[in-house]
């Protein structure tokens, strides 16, 4: 799994990786490289840091020791979706193309085609809070495809997905695994069922508390 | 395609959110027309009393009205998660953080601007003064924004921090409020009001250098 790997240039890695929040370590750190083409999976028990490595990963928050080495341009989706629920599903997939200012790609949809590809075209001119809990994780995940990143760091993808759902996610990534992107992504029930290799990186909470 | 960048993206969207929220974008200045519009109900409506505290009036009220609005700067875009997403990748975070605080003034304390003309009317103030009383709130709003930004970004991460906000603004916020209405009474008084709109300018100028810095860093730490 890691031998053809070892020749290309890792798109993310991460040493010795630490956080702590007021001088309580959260999770014991961790070493660990994604690969152009492959994804790592985060695993571990509720309150194990999982968000935390990931928001680490996304340079969202500062490491206390350790290094993350980023080769290339990140798109992170967490818990929160980041949707206006104010403006329309396409004034949303705007904004996401034009504020991660990407350069274009061949795999960049228009936010009129990546709705299609949701499943969200019906609902284009229709407000973001009109949209149920799982649309609105589509429309989260949505923003990757008008605004391609070289890394995914995704936070529990499948959260609130129907089963139709979680295989669009499996096929995304598949796609973008495909065409040399890397991928984070925690899950704790359902994982993803892909045909690229996927590394497994189990968190260990220190200290045992939460 | 034509390209743009990530500041003119969020500052379209900012308006363009204020648009759709429509009365609550509203509120400062509805806040400053009841405020102009009970004065003289309360005091009198003798116009040498009012045209001599009308300056005080109008800015105590677009001072208290630039403090209304701070509460809604930065939480909508910490609880849907859009704040987060300003440190992912390479944003110009500093500059991100001062284009909100742009669209922020714009929605909130420009509408003032454009009214005061109508509230100097109701206050009997005079009209040669009437230019520099909307010079002085040109130069002493963003000042209320920009330091009042900062202490939202700082009271973010607590909890009923609108309270907290207004105590910790105030105090940096009150010379903005004595200079402000000193250029204009000195005015009104006969006098040069120069050396008050040169401290406005001097603190603009300080907290437009200084302030959108020392916010990103207090956002960052509102999100660990």
């Amino acid at each position: 799994m890691t031998q053809h790997s070892i020749q290309m240039e890792a798109a993310l890695s991460a040493i010795d990786v630490g956080f702590c929040r007021h001088n309580e370590p959260i999770f014991e750190p961790v070493t660990f490289q994604v690969a152009a083409g492959s994804l790592a999976l985060v695993t571990g028990p509720n309150g194990c840091g999982k968000t935390t490595l990931i928001r680490l990963l996304a340079g969202i928050i500062s490491p206390s020791h350790g290094q993350i080495n980023r080769q290339g341009t990140v798109f992170f989706l967490g818990h929160l979706p980041a949707i206006k629920h104010e403006l329309s599903c396409l004034e949303n997939l705007e904004f996401a193309r034009r504020f991660y200012e990407r350069t274009p790609h061949y795999s960049m949809l228009s936010p009129h085609e990546a709705l299609i590809k949701a499943g969200l075209y019906d609902k284009t001119r229709e407000p973001a809070q009109t949209l149920s809990a799982g649309q609105r994780r589509r429309l989260g995940l949505s923003q990757m495809l008008v605004a391609p990143a070289d890394i995914w760091l995704l936070d529990e993808p499948y959260t609130s997905l129907d089963i139709e759902g979680c295989e669009w996610v499996d096929a995304l990534l598949d796609r973008h695994l495909s065409q040399g992107g890397a991928a984070v992504v925690t899950a704790h029930q359902r994982k993803p069922m892909l045909s690229a290799a996927i590394t497994e990186v189990s968190l260990k909470s220190a200290g045992g508390t939460t | 395609m034509k390209q743009h960048s990530p500041i003119t993206a969020l500052l379209i969207r900012d308006i363009r959110l204020s648009a759709r929220k429509g009365a609550q974008s509203l509120l400062p200045l509805v806040f400053l027309v009841a405020v102009i519009a009970m004065v003289p109900l309360g005091i009198g409506p003798g116009p040498d009393l009012l045209a001599k505290i009308a300056p005080g009036m109008i800015w105590v009220a677009a001072f208290l009205a630039g403090l209304l609005a701070l509460d809604g700067l930065f939480r909508p875009d910490l609880i849907d998660g859009s704040l987060e997403q300003w440190w992912v990748g390479n944003q110009p975070v500093v500059m991100l953080v001062a284009t909100r605080l742009f669209s922020h003034w714009c929605v909130s304390a420009l509408p003032l601007i454009l009214f005061t003309p109508i509230a100097a009317q109701m206050l009997y103030l005079p009209n040669e003064v009437l230019s520099l009383m909307m010079l002085s709130l040109v130069l002493g709003t963003p000042i209320i924004s920009l330091v009042g930004g900062l202490g939202a970004a700082l009271t973010l991460g607590a909890r009923g921090s609108s309270a907290l906000l207004g105590i910790l603004v105030f105090p940096f916020a009150v010379p903005v409020l004595i200079f402000g209405t000193g250029a204009v009474s000195t005015a009104v008084d006969g006098l040069s009001s120069k050396p008050f709109l040169l401290l406005l300018s001097a603190l603009l100028l300080l907290s437009i250098t200084l302030v959108p810095v020392a916010t990103a860093s207090a956002l960052k730490l509102s999100i660990e």
